[in-house]
């Protein structure tokens, strides 16, 4: 798997949209080891609660505790493998499997198995049957994720850098919680597809959704068919440790909402701006007024200003299924939240048609990667290569524009990392070199790189 | 870019009136043949504008401009679930005439390549079952609906659903389409996108 990757030069195989080896190997590598989204806490708010949720292909039931901790659990009776949750949300005592009706607790535990003593003559230790939990469970400004290697670092570790970027949104502003229940779509497209485009393309904005920006009337509008690019110094972009990124385009923040609902979400962060200026500085001050998009690694997607908050789950290498929430600050008018999720989905949701144009991108680099010769080609993410450089002010490695794959670099120089090391601490090796990596790749010539 | 840019046309603020769905069993079924061929004819029209792209026409010919236009889609609970209290549903379209016509307008802008080469859709409408309402001319109307979008060479998606419409008659005197509602059977959309008129 070591050719994959050219972080140098900027490139990705295209195999790593097609091939079945690959995709087992991110099972083992990146969906076993990494922090994966669950829900969002104002899912879960009393004890008993509890949703369903994917973390790669195994399915866990996420429970709030009697003493309001949360824990998850795989899905799987641990008597034959069958199903023991089949609905998506409610307030359970126990959760009973239909095969043949053996119970567990809110906690996991094995509480009864019919007829036991009769069948089972004391045999059956159910104190080592309960259901299989989850290594850790922790929450991030209510954003709960969960991962099956104890041996990860902390959720706030694996967070890092990004967290310095994700606090303007999820906590300097008062705090937001997501609208569900999420809309659940089947997109044809690798996992990793829709992930990277999240976590740093504004180049596509104007030409993908020319459409879209036309006709929608918002504040993204001027973009429509690549008719105006961002003047220099309009955003960055910024990559940081494991994998994660964004990209921010200034004072464009109600991003695809249209002008009547935009206006309304300014007015509502003139109030908010001066409190946030005071106490995080006027630069995140300006940032929660920007549109903000970003993927946590792996497949975890926000836009801030669009309100869109997604996972991308994976069904195989060529099927990814979208969950949506909607993101809303929490002290907003329950209309005003309810108006944004509405607008959200119009534009970003199954039915939204910012969506489909991006889906159709998505699916058809997955789909022609099954060309055997397509698939030996390279992928080019080498924009603004040569550029990225540490920043004193800003976390991260940060590319000094609004548009370029910074991020892309960073994501999947994560990736290859990832995917070679055999465990977490292998990848202790990684935290003092990866920022140099990516500041000094684009050294070699690009033309040298993509011969095929 | 900028805040202060205002874009062309912009939409209208609209409330967010959501409209209870129907409960046919206390409805008076419509005896008026006539009047039940009206309510199929407008129907059959609104799947042939739709079919064959003629969406202004689809606009201007078959929907009331106070139309509201739901598609629902439910999260999976059990049926005894009387505890968890969040919202069951969440709205695919909720759309209010305006915004029907940005998702119509783009269709036009000359830049919507998703649709060049042109899709083709099909739409089977049946079980049509006319009601009577507390208002004179005014109807609610269930129908079951089978829309297949074909795309490119390979892309064939299938959507099905029960729409509960509400139809009454404007001043020019034809009815029109004042309501739309659909709860989506399939809850994970296997069809990738659901930008289509259900």
């Amino acid at each position: 798997m070591n050719s994959l990757i050219d972080v140098q030069r900027g490139l990705q195989s295209a195999r790593i949209y097609h091939d079945q080896d690959v995709f087992e190997l991110e099972m083992e590598r990146i969906f076993s080891r990494c922090w994966l989204f669950l829900t969002h806490e104002n899912a879960i708010p009393n004890a008993g609660d509890f949703v369903t949720a994917r973390m790669g292909q195994d399915e866990v039931i996420v429970v709030r505790q009697q003493d309001r901790s949360i824990k998850a659990f795989l899905n799987a009776c641990r008597h034959r493998g069958a199903r023991v949750c089949p609905v998506e949300a409610g307030n359970a005592r126990s959760f009973v499997c239909n095969y043949h009706g053996w119970s567990y607790g809110a906690d996991g535990a094995l509480m009864s198995v019919p007829f036991e003593k009769e069948l089972y003559k004391g045999r059956l230790d159910k104190s080592t049957h309960g259901l299989r939990e989850v290594a850790k469970v922790s929450s991030y400004h209510g954003f709960v994720y969960g991962c099956f290697d104890a041996a990860s670092p902390s959720l706030v570790d694996y967070l890092g850098e990004a967290r310095w970027y994700l606090d303007i949104w999820m906590e300097a502003n008062g705090g937001v919680e997501l609208i569900g229940p999420p809309s659940r779509s089947m997109i044809h497209c690798n996992w990793k597809a829709p992930s990277e485009n999240f976590v740093g393309d504004a180049y596509h904005v104007g030409w993908t959704h020319a459409a879209a920006l036309k006709a929608g009337g918002c504040v993204l509008s001027p973009m429509s068919g690549n008719a105006g690019l961002p003047p220099e110094g309009a955003g960055l972009q910024v990559a940081t440790r494991y994998g994660h990124g964004l990209g921010i385009l200034y004072d464009t923040n109600p991003g695809s909402h249209d002008m009547p609902l935009a206006r309304e979400i300014l007015a509502w962060q003139a109030k908010k701006r001066p409190a946030i200026e005071k106490a995080y500085g006027a630069l995140r001050a300006r940032y929660y007024g920007s549109h903000i998009n970003g993927s946590m690694f792996p497949n975890n997607t926000y836009l801030w200003g669009s309100n869109l908050f997604k996972v991308w789950q994976p069904h195989g290498p060529n099927r990814t299924e979208c969950f949506t929430w909607a993101i809303v600050e929490k002290d907003m008018p329950e209309d005003l939240k309810q108006r944004i999720a509405d607008s959200m989905h119009r534009t970003f949701g199954v039915a939204g048609y910012w969506e489909a144009d991006d889906n159709d991108n998505m699916e058809s680099e997955s789909q022609l990667s099954r060309g055997y010769m397509t698939r030996k080609g390279f992928m080019n993410a080498q924009m603004g290569i040569g550029g990225d450089r540490e920043d004193a002010e800003l976390p991260g490695i940060v590319g000094e524009s609004a548009i370029g794959e910074t991020s892309y670099r960073g994501y999947f120089r994560f990736y290859q990392e990832t995917m070679n090391a055999k465990s977490w601490a292998e990848m202790k090796k990684g935290d003092g070199t990866w920022k140099r990596e990516l500041t000094e790749a684009g050294a070699v010539p690009a033309t040298q790189a993509a011969a095929v | 870019m900028g805040n202060d840019i205002a874009a062309s046309a912009p939409p209208s603020a609209s409330s967010r009136d959501i409209p209870a769905a129907f409960d046919f069993g206390k409805l008076e079924i419509c005896l008026d043949d006539a009047a039940c061929r009206e309510v199929e004819r407008l129907l059959m029209r609104e799947a042939r504008l739709l079919d064959t792209e003629q969406f202004s026409e689809w606009l201007e010919q078959v929907l009331d401009p106070a139309i509201r236009y739901v598609v629902t889609s439910r999260q999976l609970r059990y049926r005894k679930e009387r505890r968890y209290v969040a919202p069951p549903e969440m709205f695919l379209f909720n759309d209010d005439y305006v915004f029907l016509k940005a998702r119509v307008d783009q269709f036009y802008t000359g830049m919507q390549w998703r649709t060049d080469p042109p899709e083709r859709y099909r739409r089977l409408v049946t079980n049509i079952e006319v009601f009577r309402t507390a208002a004179k001319d005014e109807f609610a109307v269930r129908s079951n609906v089978l829309a297949q979008r074909s795309r490119r060479a390979y892309e064939v998606d299938q959507f099905i659903c029960c729409r509960e419409d509400r139809v009454r008659r404007c001043p020019a005197g034809t009815l029109r389409i004042v309501q739309r509602r659909i709860d989506f059977d399939e809850r994970s959309i296997a069809g990738r996108n659901m930008v289509i008129f259900l």
